[in-house]
């Protein structure tokens, strides 16, 4: 037992100083291209729980299922979600073609007027479907739009992260974001992001990410994904909670199925 | 046995002196142990429905504490880039108060402030200035954008375009701890922004009640210029510096002594209480004119100082304690009161009395055997008292020459006459109407109501009984007609603003922008889903100032043009009208905000003002009943209390003097004043027919002494608190005057009715003699 113990040390360290030889050689660049590739899986079914939280405590919950493709770009999403609860909102349903380089295109279907409506709103660094999440905090910042400093190394929630720093390359970038300053804490293992801080344009810490319960989705091609994301506005006290179930990727799913006809059917 | 006592005070007075001293100092650093309460909510009854809405609004949607900054370009219209960046960084800055409720800062440049528009396709929802335009193009989309929403006109901006406002919200906490410090925080940022091209205006409850907050620190300076003229009124009525000295000695001794008692039992101090101390100044310097005063009758008979100090004090004290008790007992029953600020004022004035009458009883004959006594030129009284003595002579001359029932009927008609203004007083309190037109607050306030809505809220708070109450057709269809109905019956009212004028802007949207679809749907799925939708394009807190997360709970924001109570009366029962009869049984409308707390608050007060004079004015005739014997004598001792209160409230009457907090509770402090008066009088003129045989010289000898030294008292209180109304503010004003006329009516009683009905009555409880040996 305790020579077991030991050996397991002698493997820790010897796996410990690969790990720092091996981060030396990442560039915080490299880390944080990893990290936005690491979730972008080529299509997702998958049930998710929305929970909005007011300052007061008072709760909103949303429950839909959603299905996802990547676009031919690689980077930008279709999404198609169909909200199930609340009752009254049951069959609204909401398609989203982004455009990492303009404005996304998003439909609704409301049963209640039983019509699609083309929806045009915000930008990115604005709300995403009304929660705490910004566009960009969903659909991922584009590397090359910050600056990324490796700042050092904590341990967050029992695993090593890379501390990393990034700030807008230019004061576009910066407004339309609305943001001064980023804060991640990357994973060494698997370069999902656990934990984030935002800082608004006067300087301020404005929010706070944490992902949790991650899961490896797809173990061929090394995509992981959080099944629980948190997002919390700490000047106005309001907190987005996300669960994802039955999370599946790879399943094929047709292009043709995010069109604004599907988004009719019950 | 009072005798020895005094004697004894006087054979120790070094120790007395010192001894009085340090308790004076131990009391009186205990008043920086008192806790000043300035949450005028604390006198909130908190089960009164006003209040119970606005702490439930203050929770949900916020609302109590706003501040509307107008913003005016001096040429043009605002949509110009300068204007707009100026709108823009204020905006912005707002945000970083702490305290600030973001989601309740509306303004063109507001994150919540959305474009709604309908096209073919669907619907676009965008903020409406995110930049600054700087081309004309993007002024005049600008401008569209604006226009195309009736929400905007009127809240944010002008119906022509000349001047935008910016509304903000504020809690309270550590860094934001009152009134003073938004408006301190506001014009640190808007100082920065007004220049020769904009005009910057501040207004709304929050910054009228800051004004107030400094109008009230200037009372401190105007108490000191009332004792500066108390003092040189005393000099001149007694022509001594003794004279000018001791009474205010004994008040401000006893006002210290007050106060440290309070802190020292943790009894917290309140802003309706700042005049209190006035009253226990003129209680306190009663008592000592009164004392002196016989001093220096014993004094002129006996020649010796010491024997006219053990003399007076002996004779008068008696009757000093009999008053100063039954006084004392009657405002300690004012802890009855379950309204917070009544209470304070029972013992603030009970404690007061008390320690006047400790203080009259040790320290100042012991004092007053120290210091040398007057010479026999001072004796013959002071500048004013020739024309005094003449009065007062006629006056005597009067009553005891057959013309009593004559006075007495004077007396009546007068009363009767007066009286009849009680008809006329009315209930009104306006913050607003106590500054005077020149002031910054008036002219700003004036100008923004000339553009926007209103610098005043009312908060309706619409309530369910269940979740999703606030999305059924038939609730959203009510409160859509009561906002129709109260912006066109009250031209009062500039505004109106409730989830509903989203609902209907939304339903047009997705109608592409059909007029006629700007109306509620009568879906309440659609009504669910166009609130989806609008969550889903916003910012989570784009909604919270008008409806609740579970949509059981709504606020319609009504901003009126003027902060009177009187209007909220007539408005909150229009309200009430109206909901009775147009809202589904299952819903409750409760009014809240600025407006219905200060319309509460003064119903409390005024209630509970007028109760405590009646109370008060029951005790002092039971007990008054008791003293003499004779439920007559209670009558006759409330006699000048009764008329100074018809008084107070016939004047206000006739000259529209409103009852509300400020003004009833100078009516109370009027109560407080009268009894004394009569207590001295009865006294003397006991005391006197062990002199005279004969009632009517005991009368003439009676109106020379006590009755000259009742109007010491009243001539110096009375001009020294005449001089508030230096001050220009409206609040000061009625302070002042009405404190003089109490002081005036209630003495001038006490020496012409009081006398006049003794000498027509003849009652036996004034007419036996007391004897000294």
């Amino acid at each position: 037992m305790k020579r077991f113990s030991i050996a397991g040390f002698g493997i820790a360290v010897v796996f410990g100083f690969i790990g720092v030889s091996f981060g030396e050689d990442l560039s915080p660049k490299d880390i944080m291209t990893k990290n936005f590739f690491v979730n972008r899986v080529k299509d997702s079914k998958s049930e998710s729980a929305m929970t909005l939280i007011n300052e007061s405590g008072q709760k909103r919950e949303r429950k839909s299922t959603g299905v996802s493709k990547l676009q031919k770009n690689g980077i930008d999403n279709m999404r198609l979600i169909k909200f199930i609860s609340p009752a009254d909102v049951k069959g609204t349903s909401n398609l989203m073609i982004e455009h990492s380089d303009g404005d996304d295109d998003i439909w609704i279907y409301l049963p209640a007027l039983k019509k699609v409506r083309r929806l045009v709103s915000s930008n990115k660094g604005d709300s995403f479907v009304g929660s705490d999440f910004s566009y960009a905090d969903v659909i991922g910042y584009k590397v090359q739009d910050f600056e990324h400093k490796i700042t050092g190394s904590e341990n967050v929630d029992g695993v090593d992260c890379y501390v990393i720093e990034s700030f807008p390359v230019s004061d576009k970038v910066k407004q339309d974001n609305g943001l001064s300053k980023r804060k991640s804490w990357i994973r060494k293992d698997n370069f999902v992001i656990v934990k984030g801080e935002n800082y608004d344009l006067s300087g301020q810490l404005y929010k706070v990410f944490k992902a949790s319960d991650i899961q490896l989705v797809d173990k061929e091609n090394n995509k992981w994904q959080a099944m629980t994301i948190e997002m919390t506005n700490v000047q106005v006290n309001h907190k987005t909670i996300v669960h994802f179930s039955n999370y599946k990727v790879n399943t094929g799913v047709d292009d043709g199925y995010f069109s604004q006809r599907n988004l009719e059917r019950e | 046995m009072m005798r020895r006592y005094v004697e004894n005070i006087v054979r120790f007075r070094i120790a007395v002196i010192i001894l009085i001293a340090i308790v004076t100092i131990l009391i009186g650093s205990r008043i920086k142990e008192l806790k000043v309460e300035v949450d005028p909510d604390k006198n909130l009854p908190q089960s009164h429905p006003y209040v119970v809405a606005q702490n439930q609004i203050d929770k949900i949607f916020g609302g109590r504490n706003i501040v509307v900054i107008g913003v005016i370009p001096k040429e043009g219209d605002i949509f110009q880039p300068l204007v707009l960046e100026k709108i823009m960084r204020i905006t912005q800055k707002l945000n970083e108060i702490p305290g600030a409720i973001k989601t309740n800062i509306f303004s063109i440049a507001a994150r919540k402030a959305k474009d709604i528009k309908g096209t073919e396709e669907g619907m676009v929802v965008r903020r409406l200035m995110e930049s600054v335009p700087q081309t004309k193009e993007g002024l005049d989309e600008l401008r569209n954008k604006i226009y195309r929403n009736p929400l905007f006109i009127n809240s944010i901006i002008s119906k022509d375009g000349s001047a935008a406002q910016i509304i903000a919200d504020f809690r309270f906490n550590k860094e934001l701890k009152g009134y003073p410090d938004i408006e301190k925080r506001i014009k640190e940022i808007v100082s920065k922004e007004e220049d020769s091209s904009v005009g910057i205006h501040l207004n709304g409850p929050s910054i009228a009640l800051s004004w107030l907050a400094a109008y009230s620190q200037k009372m401190g300076k105007l108490f000191l210029l009332a004792m500066v003229v108390i003092a040189i009124v005393l000099f001149m009525v007694f022509g001594t510096f003794q004279g000018m000295f001791l009474p205010l000695i004994t008040a401000i001794i006893s006002v210290l002594w007050g106060l440290g008692i309070m802190g020292l039992m943790h009894v917290p101090m309140d802003p309706f209480n700042a005049a209190t101390p006035i009253l226990i100044l003129a209680i306190a310097a009663g008592h000592s004119i009164q004392i002196l005063k016989r001093y220096y009758e014993e004094y002129a008979i006996i020649g010796d100082n010491k024997l006219a100090v053990i003399e007076s004090t002996s004779r008068i004290g008696i009757v000093m304690i009999t008053a100063g008790l039954i006084a004392a007992a009657s405002f300690l029953s004012l802890l009855t009161f379950d309204t917070m600020s009544i209470r304070n004022f029972g013992i603030f004035t009970a404690l007061g009395i008390l320690s006047a009458l400790i203080i009259e009883m040790t320290f100042i004959p012991a004092l007053r055997a120290i210091l040398r006594p007057p010479k026999n030129k001072e004796i013959k009284e002071g500048l004013i008292i020739a024309p005094l003595n003449m009065t007062l002579d006629k006056l005597s001359h009067l009553i005891t020459n057959g013309r009593a029932k004559a006075v007495i009927s004077v007396i009546c008609i007068i009363a009767i006459v007066v009286a009849g203004g009680g008809y006329l007083l009315n209930v009104d309190n306006s913050l607003k109407s106590n500054f005077k037109k020149s002031t910054l607050l008036i002219k700003d306030d004036n100008i923004m109501n000339s553009h926007f809505g209103g610098t005043n809220s009312l908060n309706l708070f619409v309530e369910g009984g269940k979740p999703d109450d606030m999305k059924r057709p038939d609730v959203l269809k009510s409160i859509e007609g009561l906002q129709i109905f109260l912006e066109n019956k009250f031209p009062e009212v500039g505004k109106t603003i409730s989830f509903v004028d989203f609902i209907k802007k939304m339903n047009q949207a997705m109608h592409n922008d059909d007029p006629s679809f700007n109306t509620v749907p009568d879906s309440q799925d659609l009504i669910a889903q166009f609130l989806f939708v609008y969550s889903m394009s916003g910012d989570p807190g784009d909604f919270d100032s008008y409806v609740d997360y579970d949509y059981k709970k709504a606020n319609i924001l009504t901003f009126c043009k003027t902060d009177s109570t009187a209007f909220a009366d007539k408005i909150i029962e229009a309200v009430n009208n109206y909901v009775e009869q147009n809202f589904p049984k299952d819903i409750k409308v409760t009014p809240a905000g600025s407006l219905a707390v200060s319309d509460a608050l003064n119903h409390v007060m005024v209630h509970g003002k007028v109760r405590n004079i009646l109370q008060i004015i029951g005790i002092v005739f039971v007990m008054g009943s008791v003293v003499l014997g004779s439920p007559l004598g209670g009558l006759f001792i409330i006699l000048p209390l009764l008329i100074s209160v018809i008084f107070n409230f016939g004047v206000m009457g006739y000259t529209g003097i409103a009852l509300n907090i400020g003004t009833a509770a100078i009516s109370a402090m009027a109560v407080g004043i009268g009894a004394d008066y009569a207590i001295y009088y009865i006294y003397r003129l006991r005391e006197e027919m062990g002199n005279h045989t004969d009632l009517l010289p005991a009368i003439v000898k009676t109106m020379k002494t006590s009755g000259k030294a009742i109007n010491f008292v009243s001539i110096s209180i009375a001009l020294g608190y005449l001089m508030l109304p230096l001050s220009g503010f409206g609040l000061h004003i009625k302070l002042g005057t009405l404190v003089a006329l109490a002081m005036i009516v209630s003495s001038f009683t006490a020496i012409t009715a009081l006398p006049a009905l003794i000498v027509i009555f003849k009652p036996k409880f004034a007419l036996k003699p007391i004897l000294f040996k």
